[in-house]
């Protein structure tokens, strides 16, 4: 169903194509020979000074050939990450998928919920429902827990002052990833823009009945695709991850619905451990690197 | 031949229908989200903007199945524990070829080594509070539960003061 759907986009934007032969998407290579003589050659030349890429050449010619990044589709992202930060305080519920990588490359693909609250810049509640696990990550700009909530275990450690700083020390000190950070981060780096290969339009769908422009953006290690509401309000209504760095390209997507005006108190941003709940350790990160059994 | 491949479609569909079942009940809890006892090479990013270290997550998972091998399947595996187990968050043990280590190892029945990390712990043990941190007490050897990155597991450690 979502093949033809896809392909759905793509037909419909056929003109588009042809306009901007940037694209370079194989349907636009075959309606416009004359674009291809200098790509195969910029691609030979690509290929033989970086046999590494090799593997990759056929699949991102276009991206390696023609930096095609449209400044509407970087706009966009920008004008997002303006109205994200303007905002202080939302509650956002994700449908979440995930790969993972077996061994033999064989893709297996789990499910997810998430629902997040904060009033920032130093509150955040998540909560994480997936088929083994419940996760709940308080944050209260002071301390930082997180409660297992079927095991029952929980662990609070002191934390730093903003969201922002909390993403980062959650990451790199305990290696939790917390979910959505990026509604945090879009905006916030300016190197994050330039890392950004390739940036196409693909034009408008509709996401839970909200149309939206969809976007496709290419850069080191992952392509990654956006549906930004149309409108007033540039929400970004679901995105989608697929890692290049491994040849099986896992994919992680999330389709959010969104609440601009929730209601809460401080209350939702503290934990406050039910009785039989117990008090364990966060692990901290060792630095990985020395690890005999990498 | 219309026929036969309505037939054929209803059989293949039944047939994954419950492998999907068997599947999904056999793993009772088990191995995904913290990959624990599964060999799991990578996973997804969940962000663009933000420089998650993939390698590291893998390497995080290789050193726990490699300890959950070696610590947990050879001894307590072979005494019919772990079956249901949903209970343990992590979870172990479904995965054949984890079962496979297990039952091919040589059923030597070590001590746990301080410092190394399980998914789960033997069901003999008892949870003990010391200075409010939760233990698991299983005879001389002490667990201490922890969250590590988005996993629950267990660490051993000495015996807490």
């Amino acid at each position: 169903m979502k093949l033809f759907r896809r392909f759905e986009i793509y037909s419909a934007n056929q003109p588009s194509v042809i306009d901007q032969p940037s694209l370079g998407t194989a349907w636009s290579s075959a309606r416009n020979m004359t674009w291809l003589a200098l790509p195969i050659a910029i691609a030979g030349f690509l290929t033989f000074t970086f046999p590494e890429r090799q593997i990759f050449a056929q699949t991102t010619q276009a991206a390696e050939i023609k930096d095609s990044v449209d400044p509407e589709a970087i706009k966009a992202l920008d004008s997002m990450g303006t109205y994200l930060r303007s905002l202080k305080s939302f509650q956002v519920k994700a449908d979440v998928t995930n790969d993972d990588v077996l061994d033999d490359g064989e893709i297996v693909q789990y499910t997810s919920k998430v629902d997040l609250l904060t009033a920032k810049p130093n509150r955040l509640r998540v909560e994480v429902t997936s088929d083994d696990k419940h996760r709940l990550f308080f944050y209260d700009g002071k301390n930082f827990t997180v409660w297992g909530k079927l095991v029952n275990y929980y662990a609070t450690v002191p934390a730093p002052p903003t969201i922002d700083k909390l993403i980062d020390d959650a990451d790199k000190k305990f290696g939790i990833e917390l979910p959505l950070v990026d509604l945090f981060k879009w905006g916030t780096d300016p190197e994050a823009i330039k890392r950004i290969k390739s940036a196409i339009d693909i034009g408008p769908s509709s996401i839970d009945g909200v149309t939206c422009e969809q976007y496709a953006f290419r850069q080191e290690g992952i392509d990654w695709q956006i549906w930004i509401q149309l409108g007033q309000f540039p929400l970004p209504r679901k995105f989608v991850i697929r890692s290049l760095s491994d040849e099986a390209r896992p994919q992680h997507s999330d389709t959010l619905t969104w609440n601009l005006a929730p209601s809460f108190d401080d209350n939702a941003f503290v934990f406050d451990p039910p009785p039989d709940a117990k008090r364990i350790v966060l692990a901290e990160e060792k630095d990985n690197n020395t690890g005999k059994d990498k | 031949m219309k026929r036969s491949i309505q037939i054929l479609a209803i059989v293949t569909i039944l047939l994954s229908g419950s492998t999907l079942f068997a599947q999904r009940g056999g793993r009772g809890g088990g191995f995904h989200g913290g990959n624990g006892g599964h060999a799991t090479r990578g996973s997804a990013p969940s962000s663009v903007n933000h420089n998650f270290n993939q390698n590291t997550n893998v390497n995080r998972n290789v050193n726990v199945n490699n300890n959950v091998n070696v610590n947990v399947h050879n001894d307590y595996h072979g005494g019919g524990y772990y079956g249901g187990g949903g209970y343990y968050g992590g979870g172990c043990c479904y995965h054949p070829v984890a079962v496979a280590a297990a039952v091919t190892a040589t059923a030597v029945v070590t001590a746990a080594v301080v410092g190394s990390i399980v998914h789960s712990v033997p069901p003999s043990c008892t949870s003990v509070i010391v200075n409010g941190l939760a233990y698991q007490q299983c005879g001389s050897t002490w667990y201490q539960p922890q969250f590590s990155g988005g996993t629950q597991t267990y660490i051993v450690v000495n015996a807490p003061k």
